[in-house]
């Protein structure tokens, strides 16, 4: 399980933390810039989850296999 | 224990997120674009008369009733605060006995009463100037307002002062900046361009004349837009309750600060106030938090007032000229209010 897509993952999933955290900050000092409320947030939302879900299995896994 | 490559790697990926933040900035709030334009017309100008108002005898008039009261109008909405993102009104922060006003411009025709004063506030750092035009229409329809580039879109900006001449405007105002949002409803000159509502309160002027101001949950769309919409701005908060301070306002602790401010009053039908507060120059003008903004705004002896888009982007133009003085020059916006000299 070494190969790049797998190591990929957690890069991806550390990337979107970020992305999403700003957008958060950024949300909560000013509400009226909408940085949450677009299609492009929503987008990076969701692919987070996916990324973390498959982060999170693919840690599992290896801790059990 | 850390090593090199680790490092690199997380650094590596704190680019990437920086880039991808970047894109989104550019995308979202830079590059300019233009929306829908299946615009719905909600007035039909030709079947649809607004009504005439009269214009006063003389220009200074503009106390007609004693302040610092409750000023009752009970069909105006409760504007109920529902939102969890609000901050408490600090009551009587401001000292308005000690303010001084010089009239800067009078402007009079058939179908305009205007009255442009300058108002000083304090001294020293806690000094405010802000500038009151008091506004007396015939019709609701000298009301109107303007996109950049004459076009709905988003990111689509210029100056107030190059909208202004764009509209022949007599004097013009900073409005909403619709343009900055995806979302929030747009109504312009009885014309819906945008339909779905976000957080943020809502001001509507209808063709009568009157104003009303609904929360997200209080805007009944189907039921409102069949009421002859003129306008209606999306930004707020809201600073009224019939004639007084609101106890909480809608926005956040990191808006409230001291910063130029521009907001919208309702007196009466056909009789409004546009206060532009200057800011961020000590010295000259400090700024105004919400309460200081709604305190002013109660003692224009306004029903109702709304906030409209600050910080640099408030700016005052009459005649073609800044009655203020925008921080740094000012900055381009998406849209203006205005009123022409000649009847519309």
């Amino acid at each position: 399980m070494n190969k790049w897509y797998v190591n990929l993952w957690p890069h991806l999933t550390f990337i979107l933390a970020l992305f999403i955290a700003t957008l958060w900050v950024l949300d909560q000092l000013n509400p009226m810039m909408n940085f949450l409320n677009n299609r492009i947030a929503d987008s990076a939302l969701f692919l987070f989850c996916i990324s973390s879900l498959i982060t999170s299995a693919i840690s599992i896994w290896r801790r059990y296999r | 224990m850390i090593n090199n490559k680790f490092i690199k790697v997380i650094l590596f990926d704190f680019i990437i997120a920086l880039l991808c933040f970047g894109a989104f900035i550019l995308y979202f709030y830079i590059m300019p674009r233009k929306g829908d334009q299946n615009a719905t017309i909600l007035i039909n100008e030709a079947a649809t008369e607004s009504q005439a108002f009269a214009l006063p005898d003389s220009v200074d008039n503009t106390n007609t009733r004693p302040t610092g009261k409750k000023r009752g109008n009970k069909n105006n909405p409760g504007n109920g605060n529902t939102n969890t993102k609000s901050i408490v009104s600090e009551k009587n922060s401001l000292d308005l006995s000690s303010k001084t006003n010089t009239t800067l411009e009078s402007f009079k025709n058939d179908n305009i009463q205007l009255n442009i004063t300058k108002n000083e506030l304090g001294e020293g750092n806690d000094k405010i100037t802000y500038y009151t035009a008091d506004l007396y229409v015939t019709s609701v329809k000298q009301l109107q307002t303007a996109f950049a580039n004459g076009t709905f879109g988003k990111n689509l900006r210029e100056t107030t002062v190059q909208m202004a001449e764009d509209n022949d405007a007599l004097l013009a105002i900073s409005g909403d900046s619709y343009g900055n949002n995806e979302t929030g409803i747009v109504v312009r000159n009885g014309i819906l361009y945008r339909s779905d509502t976000n957080d943020a309160e809502i001001c509507v002027l209808f063709l009568d004349g009157t104003m009303k101001i609904y929360t997200p949950e209080e805007f009944d769309q189907k039921k409102i837009l069949e009421c002859d919409v003129w306008q209606a701005w999306n930004f707020g908060p809201s600073l009224l309750d019939n004639g007084s301070v609101k106890t909480t306002f809608e926005t956040t602790s990191y808006l409230n600060g001291s910063n130029p401010r521009c907001a919208i009053g309702y007196v009466g039908p056909g009789h409004y106030k546009f206060v532009l507060v200057d800011g961020r120059n000590i010295g000259y003008s400090k700024g105004a938090t919400m309460s200081e903004l709604a305190e002013i705004m109660a003692n224009e002896d306004c029903l109702l007032a709304y906030n409209l888009d600050g910080g640099k982007s408030s700016a005052m133009v009459y005649q073609g000229n800044y009655i203020n003085q925008p921080v740094e020059g000012g900055r381009t916006i998406s849209d203006i209010i205005y009123f022409k000299k000649e009847g519309s």
